[in-house]
């Protein structure tokens, strides 16, 4: 068995302690994990030294029982600190990772950060993004039964919210090598917070992809005999290999329970909660699939792209200059302003209802946002207008405003969501001449534009 | 080497070197919220639901799975990955309006209960004298059994042992080492076919745990120190009362012997069976261990054991339990125990033999119903053939032993490789293993998993640590009273008869009783009855009474203390607002039901009244009064009061006898 050692964290030593604590235990040569006795008035500590946490008391000692427990002890500089014999390495992380069998389809492994690619560092006691994807899959051996291999690589270990066009470059670029090397699927762990935004991204940079590319992550930390992340990894990898399904999807659990994933188009998915497993929602469309704790997989959508050979020329360029905006009652219309002198050259309007923007406020109120649009518009911008219902699709022309708002050029982008609007006209502004933008906004082109709405798309409360 | 297959039913604990200790689980009173429920049950140690537990049908349920992490030093843990071999899935039972996202796992802990950190704090400070943490961090133990949703259970030293850290228990010092504050676990509900169920009203309530040094050398010290501890745990008024609220860990070891923990004691009746059979089967456990190695068994003969799909050849079997197994598509799997033979009938513990062992290891590792054996076969309709054709199917020597176990395949398969592990680690080890142990309802103790080590302690990263200074002057004014200096108190200052000052001393409801009390200006022992008798006969009468508040109690007893009603018509409201919509108030309920009592003008009328009815009653004479009484008692209960009435009907009779 391979064995390896996993890298380092970059958290201060100490951690929290305060100056005068910070200098006894670099003079006493402790240091986190070192094994301590502390004398104090009457009380004797003996125990591992822990560091202190960002939110904790900068003058009490943090130790680590012989029974597990830490406790923390208020100290001043009268605390006498003995360093005993017999540290605990607590960054002892042995990964033992199962050998690949042979025969199995090979899939290809990318990991980019997030809650799945982290645990808790023992010393300082928060969590951080260190794991390599081989710690991961380590835990999951069934995994080494089914698939092999081709590649893992670990491109980035950023959260969620530090991801943006230059890392969803790369993970385009090297799955799309991988795809053109012949794997059989690309399986992406990533932050769950952006994962719409990324699987987004990759949708339009990966056009026409010949075999899945998926997204998958987790809502629960590592460290617990819960963590979703081992079904939501174990059913990404199954589909990569398996299934005849050619796109850009996320793989995420499908309800509470620990008994199905949902596999939605990477454009027309969404987090929809905060913190539940079942955070991923597909808006305007049904799942492609979902595929149960057995790796039973299951089409609920008749319109399935389907796996094929061949390579997969990736589009990668992608324009910055891109803003998504929230229309809300009373908002001002310099904030459209800003993004004209700034230079933007695309902008998503993400308006009320059926698309509106307020067009006829009082005049007295000088809230003419409309008036703010046309301007963008004139200047050569282009505006995409989408809702913040999410749910359901825009329209030009019911009322008297949105006719207005349509008529001065804003594109309506049908039931596309905001975010995928957004990438989409980053993507499609990089790539494409000015002239065709407007176009190539307005068709479909991974699924992000459904020419029907069904009824069973719509998620309502149900108790 | 020879041997006695019976276990003894008694010891010399002193010259066996008996030690015992304790620790003592104990559910913490404290509301989170403010809402009725947590006023009146207590709230959870992470989140606002109510302490509120349920015998009503749950509202939903989810399926969990878990797996076996990594633990703190990198190594999954021996107990995760024991675990791990029975692939659980869990059923949690869940409720609308008294769970939440919390206890499901699907949200991260709110700020931590500060009453029941308090109220923690000050137990183990002023009734057990330990030293206070000056910084609480809450810590996630693993536990992947099913009982926790998220696969730990949080829990946090809140004090550690100082000078005078003890307790009398007659007259001798047991010392108290540690308090933790933690979460109670899921409620086990049994098990749907392999799937083990789980409530979750129990889960995220505060628990204070008190755990003892092993100072204890007899039995019947551990009980009276049980005892002991509870008592002063509900002297405060701080702790949950009833069934469940309390449970012990009992640790238990014999010089020769090793560290066991019998978990979960919640039967205090049983406190002293289990600490002797546990003393009594290290003994024997010993002893079988050499008798293991007089035969030469180790463990690579262990180790080679296997399973076998043995059904076959019970095709004809009589026995029903086979026949209605196979049926199901059940099969009979079987093993050798390699020179076992005569082995599985030795008993561990009085009516607990090597074979109740081995069932309850297949229980825990397979989830199996139980298993058959060698040496109690030919019997329950299997034959002596059968035996024997199970013997040579198996290519059983002649001085090995085997196990059939019947169920599903997989359950049978897993069966094996469980006993396969629990004996070979019997016999590498030097000596008795450490493990924990479950309690059995018959005083005997079955196995349940082996004594988990330090790995499976880890921060809580979703809890701050918490200075717990500014609790420190409120925790030393605070003075509890002991029970005896209580019971005094009730009985020379508030009237109340022994009995009923002795049971509500350490009732976790006496804060409340005193209270209604004072408040209401009405005679103690009307309160304490109510309390302690009738609300319980309403219980029991299937009346839910949980659904009382503690306000309804307040205003029930305000009428009382300005006659509105009268006492006897206290269980008459009691189930009326039980019953009642909760929007309807007390008071009207006392108007509606026609509870108020009658001035004594409109009293007299009644009597006239009646007395005119059955006016040939008076040709008794004052022998009248008896039949009288009862009929305008049927008229009057509730609406006055009994000595009123014998009072006014003796004027009554009197005048028209003259
Ligand atoms: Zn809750």
């Amino acid at each position: 068995m391979a064995k390896k050692k996993s890298k380092k964290t970059s958290t201060s030593l100490y951690g929290n302690y305060n100056d005068m604590l910070k200098s006894r235990f670099e003079s006493l040569k402790i240091q986190p994990g070192d094994h301590i006795v502390i004398k104090y008035g009457e009380k004797n500590i003996d125990g591992n030294l822990m560091a202190q946490t960002e939110m904790g008391d900068p003058s009490s000692i943090v130790v680590k029982l012989d029974n597990g427990y830490n406790i923390g002890i208020k100290v001043d500089e009268t605390v006498h600190i003995i360093k005993k014999a017999g540290s605990v390495d607590l960054e002892k992380f042995q990964i033992r990772v199962p050998k690949q069998k042979k025969g199995l389809p090979g899939i290809t492994l990318l990991g980019t950060g997030g809650t799945i690619a982290s645990r808790i560092d023992y010393k300082t006691g928060g969590v951080v993004m260190a794991m390599e994807p081989e710690e991961i899959f380590a835990s999951l051996p069934e995994l080494f039964e089914e698939v092999s291999f081709d590649d893992v690589k670990s491109l980035f270990t950023l959260a969620s919210e530090d991801l943006a066009s230059p890392q969803w470059k790369v993970m385009a670029k090297h799955s799309a090598d991988a795809i053109n090397d012949g794997t059989r699927g690309v399986v992406l762990l990533h932050g769950t917070d952006t994962m719409g935004y990324s699987s987004a991204a990759l949708s339009f940079m990966l056009p026409d992809v010949p075999v899945p590319v998926v997204f998958t992550g987790a809502q629960r930390s590592s460290d617990r005999g819960s963590f979703d992340g081992a079904f939501n990894l174990i059913s990404a990898a199954r589909i990569a290999a398996n299934a005849d399904i050619a796109s850009v999807m996320v793989c995420m659990h499908g309800s509470s329970n620990d008994d199905y994933c949902n596999i939605s188009r990477g454009t027309k998915v969404r987090k929809m909660h905060t913190t539940r497993r079942d955070a991923f929602l597909t808006i305007n469309d049904t799942p492609m699939m979902n595929i149960d704790y057995q790796g039973i997989m299951n089409e609920l959508n008749n319109d399935l792209p389907r796996r094929k050979k061949g390579n997969v020329d990736p589009k990668l360029e992608y324009d910055e200059k891109v803003a998504l905006i929230k229309i809300y009652p009373g908002i001002a219309p310099d904030l459209m302003d800003y993004y004209i002198d700034k230079g933007y050259h695309g902008l998503i309007i993400e308006g009320t209802g059926l698309g509106h923007v307020p067009s006829f406020p009082p005049k007295e109120d000088n809230r003419d946002f409309l008036h703010a649009v046309k301007r963008a518009v004139d200047e050569g911008i282009f505006v995409g207008m989408t809702s913040q219902c999410l749910n359901g699709r825009v329209h030009p022309y019911v009322y008297r405003s949105t006719r207005i708002t349509y008529q001065s050029g804003v594109i309506y982008l049908e039931d596309m969501l905001p975010e995928t609007a957004l990438i989409k006209l980053g993507w499609t502004l990089a790539n494409y001449e000015d002239k065709s933008v407007a176009k190539i906004m307005s068709s479909n082109l991974a699924g992000e534009i459904s020419s029907r709405s069904y009824y069973q798309e719509y998620m309502r409360n149900e108790i | 080497m020879k041997f006695e297959t019976k276990a003894p039913t008694d010891i010399d604990y002193e010259k066996e070197g008996t030690m015992i200790g304790l620790e003592f689980h104990q559910q913490v009173l404290a509301p989170y919220g403010d809402d009725d429920l947590n006023e009146k049950h207590g709230g959870k140690l992470f989140c606002a639901c109510p302490a509120y537990l349920r015998d009503d049908e749950a509202h939903f349920t989810l399926k969990r799975r878990f797996r076996a992490m990594a633990g703190e030093t990198g190594d999954v843990d021996i107990t995760a990955q024991f675990e791990k071999m029975k692939q659980g899935t869990t059923i949690y039972e869940a409720f609308h309006d008294t769970t939440c996202l919390v206890e499901l796992d699907e949200e991260p802990i709110s700020p931590i209960n500060e009453n029941a950190m308090f109220r923690a704090l000050a137990m183990a400070k002023k009734l057990f004298k330990l030293e206070l943490v000056d910084e609480i961090l809450v810590s996630r133990k693993t536990i992947i059994d099913g009982s926790n949703t998220s696969g730990f259970q949080r829990t946090a030293l809140i004090a550690y042992e100082g000078k005078n850290s003890y307790i009398d228990v007659n007259g001798k010092k047991i010392g108290i080492y540690q308090a933790n504050l933690e979460e109670d676990s899921a409620k086990n509900m049994g098990k749907e076919g392999a799937i083990k169920k789980y409530r979750l009203d129990r889960l995220g309530i505060p628990l204070i745990e008190i755990a003892t040094k092993p100072d204890m050398r007899t039995p019947e010290e551990g009980l009276a120190t049980a005892m002991r501890i509870g008592e002063l745990l509900r002297t405060t008024g701080f702790v949950r009362r009833g069934q469940g609220t309390i449970r012990q860990d009992l640790n238990v070891s014999i010089k020769k012997g090793t560290r066991i923990e019998i978990k979960g004691v919640s039967d205090l009746d049983l406190v002293q069976l289990y600490i002797r059979n546990e003393c009594i089967r290290q003994i024997r456990m010993l002893e079988f261990l050499k008798i293991l190695e007089t035969r030469k068994i180790t463990s690579t003969m262990i180790k080679k054991m296997k399973g076998k799909d043995v059904s076959k050849l019970f095709k004809n079997c009589d026995a029903k339990f086979i026949k209605s197994a196979l049926k199901k598509k059940h099969k009979v799997i079987g093993t050798i125990v390699p020179e076992f033979k005569g082995l599985i009938g030795y008993e561990l513990q009085p009516d607990y033999r090597v074979g109740t062992e081995f069932s309850e290891i297949a229980k825990v590792t397979a989830g199996a119903g139980g298993i058959l054996h060698s040496d109690e076969l030919p019997k329950f309709g299997i034959t002596q053939e059968e035996v024997d054709s199970v013997r040579a199917q198996l290519k059983a020597g002649e001085n090995d032993g085997f196990v059939l176990i019947i169920g599903p395949k997989e359950v049978g398969m897993r069966t094996v490789e469980g006993l396969k592990m629990a004996i070979s680690l019997w016999l590498e080890s030097d000596g008795l293993i450490p493990e924990v142990r479950s309690p059995r309802a018959d005083g005997t103790t079955g196995y349940l998993r082996p004594l988990p080590g330090k790995a499976r302690m880890y921060p809580e990263t979703d809890a701050k640590p918490i200075s717990i200074s500014k609790y420190i002057n409120k925790i030393e004014k605070l003075e509890f009273e002991m029970p005896e200096d209580r019971i005094k108190r009730y009985i020379s200052k508030m009237k109340l008869s022994e009995e009923l000052a002795i049971q509500l001393s350490v009732h976790p409801q006496n804060t409340f009783f005193e209270e209604l009390v004072a408040k209401n200006k009405v005679d103690a022992n009307i309160v304490a009855n109510t309390l302690m008798s009738t609300v319980i006969n309403l219980r029991r009468a299937n009346i839910p009474v949980d659904r009382i508040t503690n306000k309804d109690y307040h205003q029930i007893f305000s009428a009382i203390g300005k006659g509105v009603i009268s006492k006897d018509s206290i269980d008459k409201l009691l189930t009326a607002i039980a019953n009642s919509d909760k929007k309807t108030s007390v008071n009207k309920l006392i108007k509606s039901l026609g509870l108020e009592m009658m001035n004594e003008e409109d009293v007299r009328e009644t009597i006239s009244k009646v007395v005119d009815e059955n006016a040939s009653f008076l040709e008794r004479g004052m022998g009248a009064m008896g039949p009288l009484m009862g009929k305008c008692m049927k008229v009057l209960s509730g609406k006055a009061d009994g000595k009123l009435i014998s009072k006014l009907l003796k004027e009554e009779i009197q005048s028209r006898l003259k």
